[in-house]
């Protein structure tokens, strides 16, 4: 199968769709000369009537696309970063995700937002290197954040089709990543977990950019005789449940890899529900790695301390499957 | 006959304690007169009548709390 | 655009209406019947009346939390409005929105918003639309004095100016942002002139006068619709009652009871009726006509069910998945 990049695979996915469904249209900052990347060609392709370069008004943009879309468009609208959600962020959670519920069940709003580099880079510090999505899904919005060129293409597909609000966070960190992508037509539908390596001592639930972090991990632990399962959410709204709990039921043992804040985070969010629904199966408390709640800081070994780590990980991990006090359910002697 | 009903007081306000009634029965009282003084949690407020007349009835006592929307006394209005 | 005798009348009824509508409201609210609080558009009917009744069903309008007003004068059906006031599944939103939120997308009521100044940039996106669908319908955004400075209102206006789309924003100055004075909230008097700062024109009239509303709005939309683009269309008005409906009761006073007065003689409900008189059109049959449909609105409210408890998780989303939306139990 042929390999492309992360970005070359998202591009592609609005290409595609923006030709196969002529209501698809796209708004963003600097998107004609495509700033970012994602939207490179569009004008060339399809003209100025379905490619808008907006003023700094990320408000304004954001409601336009609401009244857009309720009138039958179907728009794209790109932030090149995430803290523009903040900006924005009336227009998205109490004016887009609500609205139709408002109005009981009138109408859709078919709007994706896209945001082609989230999470941290290397010395954007503070206000540049958010990853929100707690915050939207909080509030009901539908979220998704691929790991791999394919679950880009696939997912990006499904968010633009769906007619509901949905959120499309591509990591910074992915984006120069390359994967096999299919050539031929496919989505991946929303709410689909994905265990990206299988395996029998550990789930690693874990998160966008740190996917390939937790993959990486995993191959060391396994020369260390850990076998790690990875699992990969993808679709951080609607959650597929049921693939997070069959892990940590066949493992007993789950560590949280997530790159949003600790407090009221993503991975309060997993922990939560598998508390609440596999708390008999668990053979250890439940572990969260998560960022510190502070800004990210600027200067090089500030950023890698506060956030998620691979080290952190592979430590907590050994932690976990060391020989420890707890005991098996049946009461037993724990064995590894 | 006029119903002196505690109207809502606020966006969130459902209730309120009824402090001192202004006016007895047999009270010839005309629009705006002070009829009885409530107090809600953001404030003290004092209804006011909107019809003239004479006080006919009151129906609730100082130290009751009772829901907006509640009829707390009459006003023969009609001669 | 010139009048004939039917439509004289019609712009009565609408201001009588809604006069009417709101008075009965406030009744409601205060026997609790309408749980919360609404803000009533007394006072301001002629705005409403004369800017809808130059637009088409197709048109798009959005609203603000004082929206009963505009909401009948688009055409909505007083007895689905009175239902949702209630909470009713019959109302128009199923009870799920009460007020501030009462829309009917099949008459382009894109609904009263809750946010002040939120409606502007989606009227402009509706107007973009539009223009992108070859239709010449165009979209009619109000706002109030106060929400003329709200952030996202500068950013709708930029917008619709640098794209040239069919939009009228329609600022009711009633002279008061709650209780904040216009004159204290911003240096320009005539808010018309802001339009200017976006490249667009700019037009202010008497918000007392419904021929003069509608003549204005009637270019204002004309021009958008001929794709010249959008238009600030100012109406001076006043509102006679408080912000909301508790404000009396509360006692809150910040405007004189002189001023109220003054503007009381110039009631567009009163003036409006009596001008028709003597240019010889007689509204008779209009106020029992209105109370007629009002009484039948308030009895098919009170007589409508509630929903459902349960559908109070129904509606969230058009594409559902097991276990959403979350349930907190």
């Amino acid at each position: 199968m042929r390999e492309i990049r992360y970005l070359e695979a998202l591009s592609e996915a609005l290409r595609e769709e923006m030709r196969r469904d002529s209501k698809v249209i796209v708004l963003g900052e600097d998107v004609r000369v495509s700033m970012r990347g994602l939207t490179k060609g569009l004008l060339q392709e399809f003209g100025p009537d379905r490619i808008y370069d907006t003023p700094i008004s990320e408000a304004g943009f954001t409601g336009l696309a609401t009244g857009a879309a309720m009138a039958g468009m179907r728009p794209v609208v790109e932030y090149q970063i995430n803290a523009l959600l903040f900006v924005a962020f009336d227009q998205l959670v109490d004016q887009a995700q609500k609205l139709r519920y408002m109005m009981g069940g009138q109408g859709t709003i078919p709007v994706t937002y896209l945001v082609p580099a989230s999470g941290a880079r290397r010395g954007l510090a503070g206000q540049h290197s958010d990853h929100p999505y707690p915050l939207l899904v909080h509030m009901g919005m539908k979220a998704v954040m691929p790991s791999t060129p394919r679950d880009a293409k696939g997912l990006l597909k499904t968010a633009i089709r769906e007619d509901d609000p949905v959120v499309v966070f591509a990591p910074s960190a992915l984006l120069a990543m390359k994967g096999p992508v299919p050539e031929e037509e496919y989505t991946i539908p929303l709410g689909r977990a994905e265990v990206k390596r299988p395996g029998d001592d550990l789930s690693i639930i874990a998160v966008g950019p740190l996917v390939p972090e937790a993959l990486k991990a995993a191959e060391q632990l396994a020369q260390e005789g850990i076998s790690a399962e990875v699992v990969d959410p993808r679709s951080l709204l609607p959650l597929d449940h049921e693939t997070i709990l069959a892990s940590v039921r066949k493992t007993g043992r789950v560590i949280l890899f997530d790159d949003s804040n600790r407090t009221c985070g993503y991975a309060a969010e997993l922990a939560a529900v598998i508390a609440e629904e596999a708390w008999e199966s668990l053979r250890a408390p439940i572990r969260r790695l998560t960022r510190a709640d502070v800004p990210v800081p600027f200067s090089p070994p500030l950023e890698s301390y506060v956030l998620p780590s691979r080290d952190r990980l592979l430590q907590e991990a050994r932690a976990l499957l060391a020989p420890s006090p707890y005991l098996s359910p049946t009461g037993g002697e724990e064995k590894r | 006959m006029y119903e002196i009903r505690i109207p809502k007081l606020g966006m969130d306000t459902t209730e309120c304690d009824v402090k001192a009634w202004l006016v007895k029965v047999g009270d010839r009282v005309g629009p705006g007169a002070p009829l009885l003084e409530v107090e809600t949690e953001k404030a003290d407020v004092v209804i006011e009548a909107e019809v003239a007349g004479v006080v006919s009835e009151i129906r609730a006592q100082a130290g009751q709390t009772v829901p907006v929307g509640t009829v707390v006394g009459l006003i023969d209005d009609a001669g | 655009m010139a009048l004939d005798k039917t439509q004289l009348i019609g712009l009565y009824r609408t201001m009588r209406l809604i006069r009417r509508f709101e008075e009965r409201v406030v009744e409601l609210v205060n026997r609790d019947e309408i749980p919360g609080v609404t803000h009533e558009y007394v006072g301001q009917e002629a705005v409403a009346t004369g800017v809808c009744a130059a637009l088409r069903p197709d048109d798009v309008i959005t609203s603000t939390h004082r929206g009963h007003g505009h909401i009948l004068a688009k055409g909505g059906d007083p007895r689905r409005m009175m239902a949702e006031l209630m909470g009713k599944a019959s109302g128009y939103n199923r009870g799920r929105g009460g007020s501030m939120h009462i829309a009917d997308l099949s008459l382009g009521i894109y609904g009263a918003n809750g946010i002040v100044g939120a409606g502007a940039p989606i009227a402009c996106g509706a107007a973009l639309a539009g223009k992108l669908a070859r239709s010449d319908r165009v979209a009619v955004s109000f706002f109030g004095d106060g929400g003329m400075n709200q952030g996202v209102v500068h950013e709708a206006l930029n917008l619709a100016a640098i794209w040239r789309l069919p939009v009228v924003f329609v600022c009711e100055n009633n002279g008061y942002a709650i209780s904040a004075p216009i004159s204290e909230m911003a240096v320009v008097e005539r808010l018309a002139d802001r339009a200017a700062a976006y490249g667009m024109p700019g037009t202010s009239v008497d918000g007392m006068d419904v021929l003069a509303v509608h003549a204005a709005a009637g270019e204002a939309v004309e021009r958008a619709r001929t794709g010249a683009g959008p238009t600030l269309l100012e109406c001076r008005t006043y509102r006679f009652v408080g912000h909301f409906t508790a404000e009396k009761a509360r006692g809150i006073k910040y405007r004189s009871d002189e001023e109220i007065a003054r503007w009381r003689e110039r009631d567009p409900v009163v003036t409006y009726p009596a001008w028709l008189r003597q240019q010889g059109v007689d509204p008779a049959m209009v106020d029992a006509e209105v109370e007629a449909l009002l009484d039948e609105a308030v009895a098919f409210a009170r007589q409508s069910a509630f929903p459902e408890a349960e559908e109070a998780l129904d509606g969230m989303y058009a594409v559902t998945y097991p276990g959403l939306p979350a349930r907190g139990w």
